[in-house]
């Protein structure tokens, strides 16, 4: 079984940080991990991964609990990575400025 | 229309899961070149190679030699220091920059014309990517001579 782990810039301030376990030209257990620049710091802002047995997602604006997902409506696991990267790359952007607002309300309060 | 940062990131997955590219660990993969020039500015580069020639011991030893003011030599570390690529390191009242990881700079498009050019032909217009690599393993990956 073969890991990867790479960092993609979809801008200066926005990182998708993938992991893939690839075996026989399969993936296997996969992270997706979005962050960006928020005040000079790196912030983990929405998770998609696997990794525990079950696919998840944590849109972390809102809470760390893991959101359970459905991947019955997949082929394989390879469409299910495809299906998330194509999430993050369309709404990376909306997903920050919910983090951004979430952190001003908590602020605030 | 499709997002064309998606279709980038969908086929490199697609090559690496393929074995068709083997991008070393931790690779940063630039999408875009405008992304890629906006982090490594000219400037930022030179501190790079500077501190990798000199080991200057603070960053007023590093901005002497870079003949540049401390604000700015500070700012751009700062920079280097948030993607990992330069350590800074406390040594008394003094902060030593340090180089820790090898870089490379290499065009995704580069991978695919040094191996089988069947795999050049049918990735064609997938790959645009610019990467810039930590790690030694692509060049020999790929049978292409070290720099």
């Amino acid at each position: 079984m073969k890991r990867k782990k790479f960092s993609v810039f979809l801008t200066s301030e926005d990182i998708l940080d993938i992991s893939l376990e690839i075996e026989k030209k399969q993936i296997g257990k996969f992270a997706l991990n979005y962050r960006a620049l928020v005040k000079n710091k790196w912030v983990p802002i929405y998770r998609v991964d696997n990794f525990h047995g079950f696919l998840h997602e944590q849109r972390l604006w809102r809470t760390k609990e893991p959101i359970p997902l459905d991947d019955e409506e997949y082929y394989t696991r390879n469409d299910v990575v495809d299906r998330y990267i194509d999430q993050i790359s369309n709404n990376f952007q909306k997903y920050k400025s919910y983090y951004k607002e979430s952190s001003n309300k908590k602020k605030k309060k | 229309m499709k997002n064309q940062k998606s279709e980038k990131i969908k086929g490199i997955v697609k090559s690496i899961v393929n074995e068709e590219i083997d991008l070393p660990n931790d690779a940063m993969v630039f999408l875009d070149p405008s992304t890629l020039i906006e982090i490594f500015t000219k400037k930022r580069l030179e501190l790079i190679s500077l501190i990798i020639k000199f080991k200057p011991k603070s960053i007023q030893g590093l901005a002497d030699i870079a003949e540049r003011k401390k604000q700015a030599v500070d700012r751009d570390l700062k920079i280097l220091e948030r993607l990992d690529l330069v350590k800074l390191e406390k040594k008394g009242r003094s902060i030593s920059p340090k180089i820790e990881k090898r870089l490379i700079l290499m065009n995704l498009s580069e991978l695919f014309s040094i191996g089988d050019p069947k795999v050049k032909k049918s990735k064609e217009g997938a790959i645009e990517a610019q990467v810039f690599v930590d790690g030694v393993n692509i060049n020999k990956k790929m049978g292409k001579k070290e720099a």
